[in-house]
């Protein structure tokens, strides 16, 4: 993707396997099964945690990079 | 007064099964009862038949569908091998343990429900003789293989619990049938003894937790939570260690080849020569975030300095995600000053042009391989096939021919060093 | 009797040095210059049964009209193998060694092997695809070239297949593949321990990679609340009855499906057929893969323009670099056209 100039925030519970596989914009996120669920929450507030872990990503392809970056867990 | 932790290993040599009215060995010669073994199988009611086929290096025999292999081990004097399944939590690896060399009890078995997502039995194949034979170590030993109809009401899970002990239960059984037979060698397992001038190596063990059908049992439990921790060698000679892993049929630790870990067992032969031999590491593979994967890895890491360790061996259990475990564990040792050697596997893609690991670390410069899960095997026409009429999830007969990917030849790539193969440029 | 064709260049044939570089393509009978050292190599084994040569120049004039003319003498003949040079660090005549055995293997099916110095031209071209042995770098290093040759050579020939790279003496073609090892597992893993405790040299069994040459970062967004935003996953959620056949592992293929199929998620319903984790979770709520519910209402709320109306998907479990690269390059093209600005991705 970002070769092909689309920025693309990659979530992932694997950040260092993402660095050395060259994603750029890197974003800790849920577990190996569930990058973006989170089943210990009732559905509602899973739902709010999702919704902030997309604007996580949508902030990190709206961010200008020199090189790539894991991007902070908050 | 301090006792050591010694284990004799008393090994008879079986270079015959045969069927027989009783259990039990004479000379080298195992004979195995039908209806012994059916009947003690069948004490469990979530299974619902069973079938006892014996198949020695050779045969022009294929064995598909297999799980769990047990080598037959069983307590001289008090004890029990097994912890957690056929005993208690009282502590095994002391005392005198016997074993039946060369055999193995092989399970096979359909499960009674349908699979979906990971959490699904593989298919497994052992070919017992030809060119494709290579690619299981079990077409080296003689399989007295456990043919298993599932009860039909009962959940996958629960089912996998009854052929699991069933496998156990059985290979303790026809140990037990040789208590009294002299044995052909032994072997001590006591490495209290410490050279200074030598060099002090552990063993770093990492195990498969992934869920059912991919969890590794330690003293009967899952070991989901497990941070890295110590255990001694002769407890997994002991059947501490018990295989569940039924998801990747290439990589696949069964419980045999934990109970005769060649890593342990090239150990314990260069223990006060080459080196000695301080400890052995568990660690659970697939943790599943990268946290957790820090943690481990760290941990295991100051546990093998808190031992003195100068030189750490590496092996693991599974695909991408347990390499990362074990890489990391790599890492964290040689930033310690431990100087590490690494087994691993391979997947350089069915052309084997891909580079060839999951996950590396610029640390992990020795590495040993045992080959690619990604070949493609032609697998012949056989006259007799064990287990059942058609590979798993296909109209495809067992008898063959038909290409099967290495993925699928059971415990090919085993990483513990079981399998003979091993990945080489071209 | 193995049947040898023989490549060679004006100077080897003992025509002449740069000065006869432009002598045309010919046709000799039996063994010329190095074609007799390889004869004394093959002893009763093999003959040279004819020897094709052409000036340096003379090829790279006309490569594709000689490459013809060599391959339809080499039909005619239908030797078991062709051996050509070996040319040792000469750039032109390495090259046309490597193309003479490149064409020769792929249009005829015959083996042919030639010897390059590892350092010369002729690897970078056609390494992956040419069997060459190593050579010197000059012809100085004859005698253990020829014997290189004619050990893989007759070995081809013989129908034999190649050994490993450096038992052959071979320049690596990039490939591997599973051998029985002479050593179990745990023997070598200990000798190799060992060796490194001493400070002893050893050989690692698998080389580690140069660094990945690094993607520079694509320019950001501008404006979240105009960009049109894509959902992509490897976690491998597909329709029920996977439809498109995406493996469940090593994949080789990605799909793509609408967005408002998967917010029905019934009939089909989507699952992972990913094999390499747990995907109950994912079952249960496709949402924990790809975050559709949190990116519809984003879109909804305006923080993005739009949401691009599919997801795609593979399984990225065991899938090779060469395939998973190609698949990202394919749904980047797909993307771009369907004017995509940005993307998410999600993996397991």
């Amino acid at each position: 993707m970002e070769k092909n100039g689309i920025p693309a925030a990659l979530l992932t519970a694997m950040t260092s396997m993402a660095k050395v596989a060259g994603a750029n914009r890197i974003l800790a996120s849920g577990l190996i099964p569930h990058a973006v669920g989170d089943p210990s929450r009732t559905l509602d507030e899973e739902i709010a945690w999702r919704k902030g872990q997309v604007t996580k990503a949508l902030n990190a392809v709206a961010t200008p990079l020199d090189e790539a970056q894991i991007f902070p867990d908050w | 007064m301090k006792q050591p932790f010694r284990l004799d290993v008393h090994t008879i040599d079986i270079d015959n099964v045969e069927v027989g009215d009783t259990t039990g060995v004479s000379g080298h010669t195992l004979a195995v009862s039908v209806d012994e073994i059916s009947d003690l199988v069948l004490e469990d009611s979530r299974i619902a038949g069973v079938e006892v086929e014996i198949t020695q290096p050779g045969d022009d025999v294929r064995i598909v569908h297999c799980l769990d292999a047990v080598e037959p081990r069983t307590k001289v004097g008090d004890g029990d091998v097994f912890p957690g399944f056929l005993s208690g939590m009282d502590p095994v690896g002391t005392g005198e343990t016997l074993r039946l060399g060369g055999v193995s009890i092989l399970v096979s078995s359909r499960y009674p429900q349908p699979f979906s997502g990971l959490l699904q039995a593989r298919e497994a194949v052992v070919d017992m003789s030809g060119p494709t034979a290579m690619y299981s170590p079990f077409s080296r030993v003689r399989n007295i293989v456990l043919v298993f109809t599932p009860n039909p009401s009962i959940e996958n899970v629960d089912y996998d619990d009854a052929i699991r002990r069933a496998g156990l239960r059985v290979g303790e059984f026809v140990a037990r049938s040789a208590l009294g037979n002299e044995p052909d060698s032994t072997t001590v397992f006591d490495f209290s003894d410490v050279n200074p001038d030598l060099p002090n190596v552990v063993y770093f063990y990492q195990l498969q937790g992934q869920g059912s059908m991919a969890d590794t049992y330690l003293y009967g439990r899952v070991i989901h939570n497990l941070v890295p921790t110590l255990i001694h060698p002769n407890e997994v000679m002991d059947g501490a260690i018990v295989s569940g892993v039924h998801v990747y049929s290439c990589y696949k630790n069964p419980t045999f080849l934990h109970q005769n870990n060649p890593i342990i067992w090239e150990l314990q032969a260069r223990h006060g020569k080459d080196l000695n031999f301080v400890g052995v590491i568990i660690n659970r593979g697939h943790n599943y975030t990268q946290d957790d994967k820090e943690r481990s890895s760290q941990w295991a890491a100051k546990l093998a300095s808190f031992l003195e360790a100068d030189g750490a061996i590496l092996t693991a259990e599974g695909g991408g995600n347990s390499a990362i475990d074990m890489m990391l564990a790599c890492q964290y040792m040689e930033k310690a000053g431990i100087r590490t050697t690494v087994v691993s596997s391979e997947a350089a893609g069915a052309d084997g042009y891909d580079f060839p690991l999951f996950y590396t670390v610029p640390e992990a410069d020795a590495i040993v391989s045992i080959g690619s899960e990604d070949e493609i095997v032609a697998m012949p026409k056989v006259s007799k096939v064990i287990g059942d009429e058609y590979i798993l999830d296909s109209e495809t007969p067992s008898c063959g021919p038909f290409d099967l990917k290495m993925y699928y030849q059971y415990c090919s790539t085993n990483q513990v060093g079981g399998n003979f193969l091993t990945g080489r440029m071209f | 009797m193995i049947r040898v064709v023989h490549y060679l260049n004006q100077f080897f044939a003992g025509i002449g040095g740069e000065d006869k570089a432009d002598a045309p393509f010919e046709v000799r009978e039996g063994a010329v210059g190095p074609g007799r050292v390889l004869k004394m190599l093959f002893g009763d084994e093999a003959e040279i049964v004819q020897t094709l040569v052409c000036g340096d120049n003379a090829f790279h004039a006309d490569p594709e009209g000689n490459l013809a003319a060599i391959i339809a003498a080499i039909a005619e003949t239908a030797p078991d193998v062709v051996l050509a040079g070996p040319a040792f660090n000469a750039g032109r005549y390495g090259l046309a060694c490597a193309a003479v055995c490149a064409a020769v293997n792929e249009e005829l099916g015959i083996p042919a092997v030639t010897g390059v110095y590892p350092d010369a031209p002729a690897v970078d071209v056609f390494g992956t695809r040419v069997v060459m042995v190593a050579t010197r770098d000059s012809a100085g290093g004859m005698k253990d070239a020829a014997g290189r040759l004619a050990d893989v050579g007759l070995r081809l020939a013989r129908g034999e297949g190649l050994l490993p790279a450096d038992e052959d003496g071979r320049i690596p073609m990039g490939y591997r593949a599973n051998r029985v090892a002479d050593k179990p597992v745990a023997t070598r893993a200990l000798d190799m321990l060992m060796a490194r405790l001493r400070d002893e040299p050893f050989t690692s069994e698998i080389e580690l990679p140069d660094q990945v040459e690094p993607v520079p970062p694509a320019p950001a967004v501008a404006d979240l609340s105009k960009t049109t935003v894509a959902l992509i996953t490897e976690g491998g959620l597909v329709p029920e009855d996977n439809p498109d056949r995406i493996e469940s592992s090593s994949a080789t293929k990605w799909a793509r499906y609408p967005l408002a199929m998967l917010a029905k998620n019934e009939n089909p319903a989507f699952k992972s057929i990913h094999a390499g984790y747990d995907s109950r979770w994912v079952d249960a709520d496709p949402n924990r893969l790809v975050p559709l519910d949190a990116a519809r209402a984003l879109e909804e709320e305006g923080v993005i323009g739009k949401l691009h109306e599919y997801f795609y998907v593979t399984t990225g479990n065991g899938t090779t670099v060469t395939h998973a690269e190609r698949m990202g390059e394919e749904i980047a093209i797909q993307l771009i056209a369907d004017g995509v600005q940005a993307a998410i991705l999600t993996s397991t």
